[in-house]
């Protein structure tokens, strides 16, 4: 007979027609796998005597999905009880054993991580990994609510950030699937291997996919051209930050495009000047500093789609950026010394002008927020 | 700049810039900077007057002189007023056409305001001299 287990409750845009998309049935599989691995572990521990589990102690929990509710996605996860002492006892209250507690511990530990908590005792830690594939396919904006079959029982929210904060419990490190622009720094056209640099700075080396000549015969003709997409898993550290890329599943190289061709060609002669370059005796600019621009532009133009500005130095300590999109004129002035950012925009049809001076690094986002609403989409 | 410089009045005078090669760009499109002064001038954006040489003469001199240019763009005396820009007489001993547009007194957004709208009034003008690939 079947006896209520667990909602698990998926909200998102996905789930909005009420349906549970196919993709994401593996995270029921994925929640099944995790209540054994803690079924198992309590069953060890309270067993000490007991060298192995019991003989088909897997078919002790038979969880399975015979409906979804409405309202979102939530499919009902229920427990066949299958042993004649157990159905017995179903009537009345059956007392709960290694599958009940490990749902509930399963439960308060998500809990408990996801306000900063120490994950609660008895729980085993050994057990953590197998949340990896428990909510690996959700998307940012999505969430898993989870409820016991209990009167007025809580719902505990579960998202990629509480999974990838369990994941750390265990360890140094997390797996996760990645979505990256790099640019190609280097490339071993016989060995396939290759470097790459992410908008921030971060070099990795990845192996380059077979079937991928063109991009080795473009970043050997024009280095520091080539721009790459790359999509798949890889370990992320404590400050998600990608750490090594794991499994490279799919490489697209960007168009490099003229505007990116001339912004290379600026930086070039920007790390050329010589001394008395602005007829001002001003000093060449180091390179830590151009390299600073560089990536900071990099970053606005590949993650946060700002376009690719044209670039120069007014003195030793300016390096500026200027888009001309239709009638909007807007400019970007770094301070290499304060590493300030000085931004304005003028409508050259109405007048309309905007600034904003912050510190670049810590305000990126600001800064990405301020091109996008002053620059026009380029169609 | 000394207050007693006389003011030029005469509104259709064009005012020469010299286009330093880092701020011309591919397809004859200059940065704004070129109609901003910078730290070092003090506020004054220095141009040579229509009235007193050529934009050829002007650029000559300006190369065989002190500095590198690529070409010649123009705004008005008037163009300038128009934007509560002053324009003043500045003769030098080597060069008795110099002039100023006086960016005094103006916040740092306004000076860049100001400069796009005489960049974007130059370009649209056209080269006075020029332009001529930057070497």
């Amino acid at each position: 007979m079947l006896q209520p287990f667990a909602k698990l409750r998926f909200v998102g845009a996905r789930f909005e027609d009420h349906g549970m998309p196919l993709e994401t049935l593996p995270e029921l599989v994925a929640y099944r796998n995790l209540i054994v691995a803690v079924a198992k572990e309590l069953y060890r521990r309270e067993n000490p005597d007991k060298r192995r589990l019991p003989k088909h102690f897997e078919d002790r929990i038979r969880l399975e999905l015979r409906n979804v509710e409405g309202g979102s996605a939530a499919p009902i996860v229920e427990r066949r009880v299958t042993r004649q002492a157990e159905i017995a006892e179903v009537a009345e209250t059956r007392t709960p054993d290694e599958a009940d507690r490990a749902r509930d511990l399963v439960e308060r530990a998500i809990e408990a991580v996801s306000t900063g908590q120490e994950l609660p005792a008895g729980f085993p830690v050994d057990a953590l990994a197998f949340f990896a594939p428990f909510g690996h396919s959700l998307r940012e904006d999505e969430q898993i609510f989870i409820s016991a079959p209990r009167p007025n029982a809580n719902e505990v929210p579960y998202n990629k950030e509480i999974r990838n904060n369990l994941l750390l419990r265990a360890g140094e490190t997390y797996s996760d699937d990645f979505a990256l622009l790099a640019e190609v720094m280097s490339i071993e056209i016989q060995t396939g291997g290759w470097e790459v640099r992410l908008p921030d700075g971060q070099r990795l080396r990845p192996t380059l996919p077979l079937g991928h000549e063109e991009i080795s015969a473009v970043a050997e003709q024009a280095p520091g051209t080539v721009f790459v997409g790359l999509r798949g898993q890889g370990t992320y550290n404590r400050n998600r930050k990608i750490e090594k890329i794991d499994a490279l599943e799919e490489v697209t190289m960007l168009e490099p495009g003229q505007a990116l061709v001339n912004f290379n060609t600026s930086l070039r002669q920007i790390n050329e000047l010589t001394q008395n370059w602005d007829g001002n005796d001003g000093v060449p600019i180091p390179v830590k500093d151009v390299d600073w621009v560089k990536r900071y532009v990099l970053n606005l133009t590949l993650v946060h789609d700002i376009p690719i500005p044209i670039l120069f130095p007014i003195t030793p300590n300016v390096i500026r950026s200027e888009w001309r999109v239709q009638q909007m004129d807007v400019s970007a002035e770094f301070d290499l010394s304060t590493r300030n950012v000085y931004l304005h925009s003028l409508s050259l049809e109405t007048r309309r002008e905007a600034e904003l001076e912050v510190a670049a690094d810590e305000h990126l986002s600001q800064v990405a927020a301020f091109l996008s609403v002053q620059l026009p989409e380029i169609v | 700049m000394s207050a007693a410089k006389p003011q030029l009045t005469n509104h259709d005078e064009e005012l020469f810039r010299q286009v330093a090669p880092k701020d011309y760009r591919v397809g004859n499109v200059v940065t704004s900077v070129t109609f901003r002064p910078l730290p070092k001038d003090e506020g004054y954006l220095s141009v040579d007057r229509s009235s007193l040489t050529t934009a050829e003469n002007s650029f000559l001199q300006f190369v065989n002189g002190i500095g590198n240019s690529v070409g010649v763009l123009a705004v008005t005396v008037g163009e300038c007023a128009n934007e509560q820009l002053n324009s003043y007489e500045d003769p030098l001993p080597n060069n008795g056409w110099h002039a100023l547009v006086d960016f005094n007194g103006l916040t740092r957004g306004q000076q860049e305001t100001k400069a796009k709208l005489l960049r974007d009034i130059a370009e649209k003008r056209g080269y006075r001299h020029g332009p001529l690939p930057p070497g």
